[in-house]
């Protein structure tokens, strides 16, 4: 199925590469946080459930196993040095 | 030293009065001297003959005499008419936005002190006026002021933040009370000196009852009915009932925005989709205000659909434009928001408001920590730039979409307000700073205040010595945690800036903002530790040198310095504002240790306490020429500090061939250079305290490594004694112990 892995707050003209069962599906530079809407890109991939996506930015790295919601989102914390990857939440943004 | 800015007047020149006048004479005869100082073309500009004289009738008007405070006479509207039983009518408001005329310096002038929500605040923007050439040169704000009122004037006295190097910061406004049916008075600002010495005097006449107008062109896609008003008292909310469209919802805050109209309609296919590419090409190619430059203007489109839109949440709106001189666009997407309903009418409302507030750089409640500087969030803000949905008043008061439309007055928070109206200039206009970058660097004490109350911690910083370093003296502050409800917090060691859990921004003269970055950082592990109440502890820190931007006080003037410091419960506890004057040097001796001291090499060198690195020789032999020749220079300590502290260690340098060169430590060197040091700084000047023990800890363990135990103890017991004398905070003293 198609996941949309949003790409959230704290990217900052990053290089963000985007990995299913270790295989790069999705490859960006100059990756940057707007915070108009609380998000940098969304990275569509496909990916079936128990597939792991895992999201590389920095050092950095979150993975997460797919379940049945189609929506990740990637997150660095203020501190610059957590990446967390979860369940994207519902509802509008803007 | 003679400076060109503007709030200076020339020397020589007399101060003109800014008592309120009485007569016509009187408004003359001061112009006589603002005419007499426009002779010199690299002076101050003044209000002019002409904008004096169309105002002085309004200055002079010998028909407000006698009437009672707070209220004009309906005589003084037709003097000739009867007296019949006189009709109290109401004065104008005074705040509102003033300009000076167009010669020289020129300032735009915002009063707001009465009116809808006052803020109590001024501030201001200076264009440099040359031949046809108009450009930008500063701004200020006063963030609190004292008002006076009498029958005849109203008098606002405070002090200014300035973008630009100036002594004069005190601001004293005057401006004639007139009634509401008469013209309004013009405001005569004259700017001095914390000590009194006068500076210029601006007569600006009445522009607007708004702080600023913005202009809005507004394009759409054909299959979009734009938002046209919203009546608020259509569904239940916080504040009165009223029609607000875009316009009148910014007309409320202060903001004027002129929809200059001839909305193009933008043709697309049936189930077009935007995303920030070509929403940014629409812009180039229909926004016909656009300039590369800042300039208020802005351009809003209104859409269907936007690429991020997923099956489980919608897009709604978004400030797309990051790329180049930002904020200048932004868009609406209606395609679940469509309609009459007033749920959708609100969200329609909601939403364009919303997107015009990025484009004028403010983030959301709940992203203001991620500006820059960084400020806490406010997730309980009843504004225009929360989402309902994250409304959290804090207090397990009523959270979420519900309970915010309940509350919501339709309407920016006050800080937000502050910025909107007051600002300097480059954080608020379209294309000035990047997208949240300055978006609310003139917020201080009050964040201070309202942090400490809810997180049990409270973080002060300060210059740690002296009043007024020359230019050139390292600058090193003190940041001191005050533990007020018992708990964890980092150790004292760990709140020094190169750990990364204390960060500090620096607000330069030149008007950028500097997120200082130590050259040197430590990655840690938090290493915390459980405090009683009343724990105090204080560090210093050098932020003299920075990895980014190199030397960080490069320029003599006002340095407007806040910390944030990351609790480990996650809280961001902020500082208050510690204000650096930095002087201009003094003499020529001043010069040259100023440009020794601010060589990149010998601030990096300083930062290192010292080194032997052969790549820093400029930075060090620049160290030992302050300390030997200009021993009377402020910075000449710190270097014998810094010679002091890297003669006290160890230095390693790996040879061309590979192999290890170890120059130990020069026990000898190190006593003189840093017993120098501390005893320069016994009584009032040399280093700071905090500086002071870090020696003498530095020097007892350099003994102590060398088998001298005995000169440690003494060491130690001499610093430790000297601590106690100045009543250092006990994790001060402690951390001295044996
Ligand atoms: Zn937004």
């Amino acid at each position: 199925m198609e996941l949309a892995v949003e790409l959230g707050e704290g990217f900052a003209d990053d290089e963000v590469t985007v990995l299913v069962d270790g295989q790069e599906e999705w490859h960006r530079t100059g990756v940057t946080t707007n915070y108009s809407v609380g998000i940098a890109d969304v990275a569509r991939i496909s990916g079936e459930p128990g597939a792991l996506v895992e999201v590389r930015v920095r050092d950095l790295a979150g993975r997460r196993e797919v379940g049945e919601d189609a929506r990740l989102r990637a997150d660095i914390d203020v501190s610059g040095k957590k990446l967390a990857l979860g369940a994207a939440s519902q509802g509008d943004i803007f | 030293m003679t400076a060109i800015e503007p709030n200076a007047a020339l020397q020589g020149s007399t101060s003109l009065d800014l008592e309120p006048r009485t007569s016509p004479a009187d408004a003359e005869s001061s112009l006589g001297t603002q005419t007499g100082r426009e002779a010199d073309p690299s002076g101050p500009s003044f209000g002019s003959a002409t904008v004096a004289d169309r105002y002085a009738s309004d200055l002079t008007t010998a028909d407000l005499l006698g009437q009672t405070d707070g209220t004009a006479q309906r005589e003084a509207l037709a003097p000739g008419a009867p007296a019949a039983a006189p009709i109290p009518l109401p004065f104008r408001t005074t705040s509102g936005r003033y300009r000076s005329q167009a010669v020289g310096f020129q300032l735009e002038l915002r009063i707001d002190v009465d009116g809808r929500r006052p803020l109590r605040r001024l501030s201001g923007d200076y264009f440099n006026i040359s031949g046809g050439t108009v450009s930008y040169f500063g701004s200020w704000t006063v963030d609190a002021v004292t008002v006076t009122t009498n029958a005849t004037h109203v008098k606002i006295v405070g002090t200014a933040r300035t973008t630009w190097t100036t002594t004069f910061t005190v601001a004293t406004v005057t401006v004639p009370r007139t009634p509401i049916f008469q013209p309004a008075g013009p405001a005569t600002i004259r700017w001095s000196t914390p000590s009194g010495a006068i500076g210029a005097t601006y007569v600006c006449g009445w522009e607007a009852g708004a702080f600023r107008t913005v202009e809005l062109e507004q394009d759409c896609e054909s299959s979009v009915t734009p938002f046209a008003q919203y009546n608020t008292g259509a569904l239940p909310s916080g504040g009165p009932a009223r029609t607000l469209s875009i316009g009148t919802a910014y007309a409320e805050a202060g903001v004027q925005m002129v929809d200059t109209g001839g909305a193009n309609i933008i043709s697309t296919p049936s189930n077009h989709v935007w995303n920030n590419a070509s929403l940014h090409h629409a812009m180039e190619a229909h926004f016909s205000r656009r300039q590369e430059r800042p300039q208020f203007k802005v351009w809003l489109l209104h859409a269907q659909r936007h690429e991020f839109t997923t099956a489980t949440s919608t897009l709604l709106g978004i400030m797309f434009d990051q790329q180049g001189l930002q904020r200048q666009g932004c868009a609406t997407f209606y395609e679940r928001i469509a309609g009459n309903s007033p749920v959708n009418q609100r969200r329609q409302l909601y939403t364009n408001v919303h997107e015009l507030g990025h484009c004028l750089n403010l983030f959301h409640s709940f992203h203001k920590n991620r500006m820059d500087p960084p400020m806490p969030n406010r997730p309980g803000s009843l504004s225009w730039m929360n989402y309902p949905s994250m409304y959290d008043p804090g207090g397990g008061a009523p959270a979420g979409d519900g309970p915010f439309w309940a509350a919501f007055p339709f309407q920016f928070d006050d800080l937000e307000l502050a910025h909107l109206r007051h600002g300097f200039r480059n954080n608020v206009i379209m294309g000035g700073n990047p997208f949240g970058k300055g978006a609310a660097s003139q917020e201080g004490e009050e964040f201070a205040a309202l942090l400490s109350d809810t997180t049990g911690l409270k973080l002060r910083i300060s210059q740690a010595a002296g009043d007024m370093p020359v230019l050139g003296t390292p600058v090193v502050l003190e940041i001191d945690l005050t533990v007020e409800r018992p708990q964890q917090v980092h150790t004292r060691e760990q709140l020094h800036p190169k750990f990364g859990f204390v960060q500090v921004a620096i607000n330069r003269p030149r008007g950028d903002v500097v997120v200082h970055e130590p050259t040197v950082r430590h990655c840690a592990e938090p290493d915390l530790l459980a405090c009683d109440s009343g724990t105090r502890l204080p560090i210093s820190a050098y932020i003299g040198y920075d990895a980014t931007v190199g030397q960080v006080f490069e320029d003599p003037g006002t340095y407007r310095i806040r910390a944030v410091y990351a609790a480990p419960n996650g809280s961001l506890v902020v500082s208050n504002t510690a204000t650096i004057r930095v002087a201009a040097p003094r003499s020529t001796q001043d010069d040259r240790a100023a440009d020794l001291l601010l060589n990149n090499q010998t601030g990096m060198a300083f930062a290192l306490q010292g080194t032997d690195s052969p790549y820093l020789v400029q930075g060090t032999d620049a160290l030992r020429t302050v300390a030997d020749e200009y021993r009377e220079h402020p910075g000449a300590v710190y270097a014998r500090f810094a010679l002091g502290m890297n003669a006290a260690r160890s230095f390693s340098t790996v040879e061309p061939d590979g192999s290890v060169h170890v120059r130990e430590p020069d026990l000898g060197r190190a006593d003189s250079l840093l017993w120098d040091a501390i005893n320069m700084s016994r009584e009032d000047g040399g280093l700071d305290d905090l500086t002071v023990y870090q020696a003498g800890a530095y020097l007892a363990e350099a003994h102590a490594k060398a088998g001298d135990t005995d000169g440690a103890h003494g060491v130690r017991a001499e610093i430790r004694q000297l601590a106690q004398s100045k009543n250092a905070p006990e994790s001060v003293v402690h951390s001295l112990d044996e």
